[in-house]
């Protein structure tokens, strides 16, 4: 072997390589030696195994002969094929299909058993069979069944009972005869598995651990880019089941709901028929002060959903009173239009006047899943929102915007009600008035006729309210003994009318609309109730002279909530026994909803006198017209103007409706809880206090558990919330305003 | 030969010569490491590897076969068989300095050395061959300078993760006790009974078993015949369960995703696992594409071979494993699993190789389809314009689909390349030449490219496998 005495360039696989046969070149032996120069390429077998004896033997045998030696190939272990059955087993022929075979995907997987029967399980299903017929395939959906169910523990009996519907005795001895059975097994499973990794990595070195996942793949960036989109669509996937599930939740509560109204309806149809009243004279009478039954404004919570927290708070900051035919097309036309038609006619009851109705923004808005997105925002207000937070776009559409050129000045607060009269026509201009009807209200107002020919006063302030306010304190003593007597007396003497108009006789009342109130004031109304707003802020506490907010101790208050609610009993009893009149029936179906509904401490003899006047001063007017601005949960301004306090809070907590009351009671500060801010002018502030057609409830049962919720929130917020009474105090009388509501009906689309 | 057993205890580790038969049926002596010893009805049985044989030949023997007179007990300080890392000669790193097999000289018991072992090119007659070589079991390492980037041993002894790509595993750290044993008696498929070369992950309670059944067309495991029968009923697939891709006469070709169709894939591997050494089922199958080759006859396609590819492959490899099952084997279906897996990556417009390690029939099929292709090839070249015929290696690669490694190993291998005043060039001498003329004689399966119906799919773009 001779050295090289060069180096062979590299071999290069781009250059053409000439072919030569052996014969052209003589003198080839020469080079041959040069061979050794070429780098030699590995076999690409391990080093060890190339060794190997019977492989170098193979292949020396090939470079000798060039050709397969028979003797010289490498041994395996050998191979039989004659299995004598195998024509029994595998039955049947197979044509060749012409064309290629192209197999479905998923049309592969037929659900049949995993599990084998084997001869044991063969002896069974003949002694079994004796008894009753038990095919093998049967057999083996059970034990599939079974084995697929259980882990490391077997299935109970009584789970497998639920997984197998078969016959007790069968399914008994199956059982016994499977857990026996799978005791006796050497394996994990009757059914062989590949043992599978376990996650801790103990098995990393279990050799019969095989098939285990790639967790960490082989990725490239582009892949993980694909992985955060799916991630993102896995998360938007989990929202929208969630959401799913809200949904279905809620329609089973409608369901509830509608189940209840069939009942409350049948019984009243019951009653109907027990006392005979086949001409509905009777249920027109008890239902036409359901008409004026509030709107219970907070909105059903989802307590699943993502959506929940953000719309939660923003429906509560703009729920809106929409009426028959408020256009709140304007805003999302399409659906709304569907949906109204939904809401409104087919519970309509014959028999009953078609009360004006209210749906509450938000509960329009909770069955309006329109979207999942996040990126989707909720639509836009349809009532301007009035809470000083909301920077942007507090008016909505109403939203004052300047005028070029025009200079604005700063309202004048001293001359609130003195428009000049000179700059308005005579139908706008404010002018002292007084009801003639006890309690005899005086101040500056101007009549209008509302929707439906109810009438309606537009209080305005004016110069002559401190005089006004002096006549109303003069008043007073004799307010407050009355008001001491009548507390005692309804204990044992329901006779409240009686007693009310005692007082009404004895009362004038100067009315004005609610001051602009400084911001820590609208702060107060907007954590608190929201019914004060509602209230004519007329002076009228019976604590007036104490002096003090405190007026009212702890006390005193709880037992004025008894009071209320034995109240309301023995009113829904003189209700149910149908004695009374129409109008006392009215007055008191007032008095119990504003109290039930509302938070009942909030039925003091004050506001029951206004109820009561109210009543009687519009009795010429529609039924439905009967004024209730008591009564309504929240107030809609005319001009948009919305009070932050609104309706979407829950019931009062007692502390802040003190306090409220006790400054109500000062006068000067009254409890409204306008935002200063979103009075563009001043005729807004009048238009704001004049009664609104009485709103009506859309759904008997506003949801008590988000009631709940939020008022665990005023708790924690150092308010005591007082939503148990007003529940307990609605609750009967949910149970009567049932057949008048309207249910809305919650269709998912 | 008497039972002496009860003389002298034998432990694993212990070896001696072991009697065996060889092809001629005569009987051989070679030397044997007693891996295991087990006792059937009160007669012990020993697990031998017969040393610088192929483990597939290891069997369990009786006593009377264990030549005890020559019994040698294992080294103290040697370490337990139970781990070992081989490091191959790979060609992963083509700088990678290669230790040529070279005339060794004996070197009798120094496992450590590696080159101990290596055994020169014997004369054709086996027996002669009687050196005491390393012990196989034994971790070593190439003691070649650039060995050590492609060691993917765990020697701190910390189990690691076999990579994630390829099917096939050179790092022998894995290779325990267990799957250095065979744990399949016998496996049914179809009308075969075949005894499995290696260790295959079937589930333990069935390698007690002395026979287990396999599903000829689904390949589903089952523990007795009974239980085969009653599978037939529910099993109504008569050919693999993929789509065809290529049907001439007999011969179908079925493309199963690895992804797509786990169950079958999964058992598909475990029945190759038990005559490929080197495969690894330690992942999951869905990388893979597998081809499955059949035979048809009137019940059905039935599984004649497979090779499995990877459907990216990173290092060129257009087949990851690749099996004729041992009733097939020697009949020419390896070649043309081989021939059909260059037909694919014609189609695909690449060059290809299969992964590595070969073994040693993965080698020889191999290398006699490369030297084929390659011969066919030079044989047909006609001299153009009266110049002497000439070809690049690139030219041949991109012809063959085969990797231009390959190319020049083959050229090598069949000493077809030669330095000659100043060039390099290719002589065909007559041996090469008629030996060639005469295998393609015998070659009588080919595959068809026009029966093959195959549109590769970009996996890159896809999201995953």
């Amino acid at each position: 072997m001779s050295k090289l005495s060069f180096r062979a360039r590299a071999l290069d696989a781009a250059k053409p390589l000439p072919v030569y046969r052996n014969r052209d070149l003589p003198d080839l032996s020469d080079c041959v030696s040069i061979n050794r120069a070429v780098p030699q390429m590995p076999t690409g077998m391990e080093k060890e195994e190339e060794l190997e004896h019977h492989l170098q033997r193979a292949i020396s045998a090939q470079q000798v002969f060039r050709e397969k030696k028979e003797n010289m190939v490498i041994p395996v272990p050998e191979a039989e094929s004659n299995t004598t059955y195998y024509d029994r087993l595998y039955k049947g022929e197979v044509k060749v299909p012409k064309q290629l075979i192209h197999i479905q995907p998923l049309g592969l997987d037929l659900e049949q058993p995993d599990y084998d029967m084997d001869s044991e399980d063969e002896t069974l299903l003949n002694r079994l069979n004796r008894k009753m017929e038990i095919k093998p395939l049967q057999f083996e959906i059970m034990v599939d069944r079974l084995e697929k169910a259980s882990t490391h523990q077997v299935v109970s009996l009584s789970e497998a009972k639920l997984l197998l519907n078969e016959d007790d005795y069968l399914l008994k001895s199956v059982y016994d005869y499977w857990v026996r059975k799978r005791k006796n097994c050497l394996g994990p499973s009757l059914i062989p598995h590949i043992k599978q990794e376990k996650r801790d990595g103990s098995t990393n070195s279990d050799a019969y651990v095989a098939f285990r996942r790639r967790t960490e793949k082989m990725q490239t960036r582009k892949n993980r880019k694909n992985d955060e989109a799916s991630y993102e669509k896995m998360l938007r996937l989990r929202r929208e089941f969630s959401r799913t599930v809200t949904i279905l939740e809620m329609i089973k509560r409608r369901e509830k709901s509608k189940r209840e109204l069939l009942h409350l309806t049948l019984e009243v149809v019951e009653r109907r028929y027990q006392m005979g009243d086949f001409s509905g004279d009777t249920l027109r009478e008890v239902s036409l002060p359901l008409v004026e039954k509030p709107v219970y404004s907070t909105p059903v919570t989802l307590n699943n959903g993502n959506r929940h927290k953000t719309d939660k708070i923003k429906m509560q900051k703009k729920p809106i009173s929409v009426r028959d035919e408020l256009p709140f097309d304007l805003i999302r036309p399409k659906k709304k239009n569907i949906r109204r038609d939904r809401l409104y006619p087919p519970q309509r009851r014959p028999g009953r006047p078609p009360g004006p109705f209210t749906v509450n923004k938000a509960d329009i808005k909770q069955y309006d899943f329109h979207s999942s997105g996040e990126d989707e925002s909720p639509p836009p207000p349809l009532s301007p929102p009035s809470s000083p937070d909301e920077e942007n776009n507090p008016d909505g559409v109403f939203v004052f915007r300047r005028k070029a050129g025009c200079q604005y000045l700063s309202p004048c607060r001293e001359q609130a009600g003195g428009d000049h009269p000179q700059l308005l026509p005579q139908c706008l201009r404010h002018s002292l008035a007084e009801l003639t009807l006890p309690p005899h209200w005086t101040g500056l107002s101007r009549r209008r006729i509302g929707r439906g020919g109810r009438i309606i006063l537009d209080r305005a302030s004016s110069g002559l309210d401190p005089v006004l306010r002096q006549m109303d304190s003069l008043a007073h003593p004799v307010f407050r003994t009355r008001t001491c007597l009548l507390r005692e007396p309804l204990e044992q003497n329901p006779s409240l009318t009686e007693i009310l108009n005692n007082i009404q006789t004895l009362r004038r009342f100067c009315y004005r609309p609610r001051p602009v109130q400084d911001q820590r004031e609208g702060c107060r109304g907007t954590t608190g109730s929201s019914l004060e707003d509602r209230r004519l802020t007329c002076c009228r506490s019976p604590d007036t002279n104490s002096g003090s907010a405190g007026g009212i101790t702890e006390e005193q208050y709880h037992s004025h909530q008894q009071q209320l609610v034995q109240m309301q009993k023995q009113q829904l009893e003189q209700l149910h026994n149908n004695s009374a009149s129409y109008r006392h029936t009215a007055l008191q179906r007032s008095q119990s909803t504003r109290a039930g509904e509302s938070g009942s401490k909030t039925l003091d003899s004050a506001s029951a006198q206004f109820a009561a006047s109210a009543v009687i001063s519009a009795s010429p007017l529609p039924p439905h017209g009967v004024i209730n601005r008591e009564n309504k949960p929240y107030k809609t301004s005319i001009n948009g103007v919305h009070h932050p306090s609104g309706p979407s809070r829950p019931p009062y907590s007692s502390s802040s409706s003190l306090s409220r009351s006790g400054l109500s009671a000062r006068g000067s500060l009254s409890s409204s809880s306008s935002s200063p801010q979103s009075l563009p002018n001043q005729r807004s502030q009048v238009g704001a206090v004049s009664p609104r057609p009485p709103p009506h409830t859309a759904r008997p049962s506003a949801p008590p558990t988000s009631a709940l919720k939020l008022a665990t929130v005023a708790t924690s917020l150092n308010r005591v919330p007082k939503v148990s009474t007003a529940r307990d105090a609605n609750e009967p009388e949910r149970l009567l305003n049932g057949l008048s509501e309207t249910t809305l009906p919650m269709e998912v689309t | 030969m008497a039972d002496n057993s009860s003389s002298v205890e034998i432990v694993e580790g212990c070896r001696l010569p072991v009697l065996r038969k060889n092809q001629e049926h005569e009987d051989e002596w070679p030397l044997a490491e007693i891996l295991s010893v087990k006792e059937v009805s009160s007669r012990k049985l020993y697990y031998v590897h017969y040393i610088d044989f192929n483990k597939r030949l290891d069997e369990w023997v009786t006593g009377d076969r264990l030549d005890m007179k020559k019994l040698q007990f294992p080294k103290k300080e040697a370490k337990t068989p139970t781990k070992n890392g081989l490091s191959g000669s790979r060609p992963s790193s083509p700088e990678r300095e290669v230790v040529r097999v070279s005339p060794a000289t004996p070197v009798p018991s120094l496992p450590s050395s590696a080159e101990a072992s290596q055994a020169s090119v014997f004369p054709a007659n086996g027996t002669a061959r009687r050196l005491v070589p390393s012990q196989p079991g034994r971790k070593r390492k190439a003691n070649c300078g650039g060995a050590e980037e492609d060691s993917q041993d765990s020697s701190d002894g910390i189990p690691t993760a076999p990579r994630m790509t390829g099917s096939l595993v050179s790092d022998r750290s894995h290779d325990d006790i267990v799957t250095r044993m065979k744990n399949i008696e016998c496996i049914e498929l179809g009308r075969h009974r075949l005894k499995p070369w290696y260790f295959s992950p079937y589930p333990q309670e069935l390698t007690t078993l002395p026979i287990l059944y396999l599903c000829e067309f689904c390949l589903k495991y089952l523990k007795s015949l009974k239980c085969l029968q009653r599978h037939l009923t529910k099993c109504n697939l008569r050919h693999p369960p993929g789509n065809e891709i290529y049907r001439k006469g007999t011969i179908s070709f079925f493309e199963i995703d690895g992804r797509k169709n786990k169950m079958y894939s999964q058992n598909l591997c475990l029945l190759a696992k038990c005559f490929l050494d080197h495969k690894t089922l330690y992942y999951d199958t869905d990388p893979f594409l597998f081809y499955v080759m059949t035979e048809y006859d009137s019940k059905g396609f039935h599984i004649v071979g497979y090779f499995s590819k990877e459907k990216e492959s990173t290092e060129d490899y257009n087949v990851a494993c690749i099996l004729t099952l041992p009733p097939y084997q020697r009949r020419g279906y390896g070649k043309l699993l081989i021939e059909f897996s260059y037909e694919l990556s014609k189609v695909e417009g690449k060059t290809g190789t299969p992964e590595k390690p070969l073994s040693d029939l993965g080698l020889l099929s191999y290398r006699s389809y490369w030297s084929q292709t390659i011969l066919e090839i030079l044989m047909d070249l006609k001299p153009d314009n009266g110049e002497r015929p000439q070809i690049t290696i690139n030219e041949i690669s991109e012809i063959t689909s085969v990797k231009k490694e390959d190319v020049i190993s083959t050229l090598q291998y069949l000493n077809l390349i030669n330095y000659y005043k100043g060039q390099y060039i290719l002589t065909l001498s007559e041996d090469i030449v008629d030996g060639h003329e005469r295998a393609m004689q015998k070659r009588h399966l080919r595959i068809d490219p026009k029966c093959l119906h195959f549109t590769p799919k970009d996996w890159s773009k896809r999201g995953k496998w």
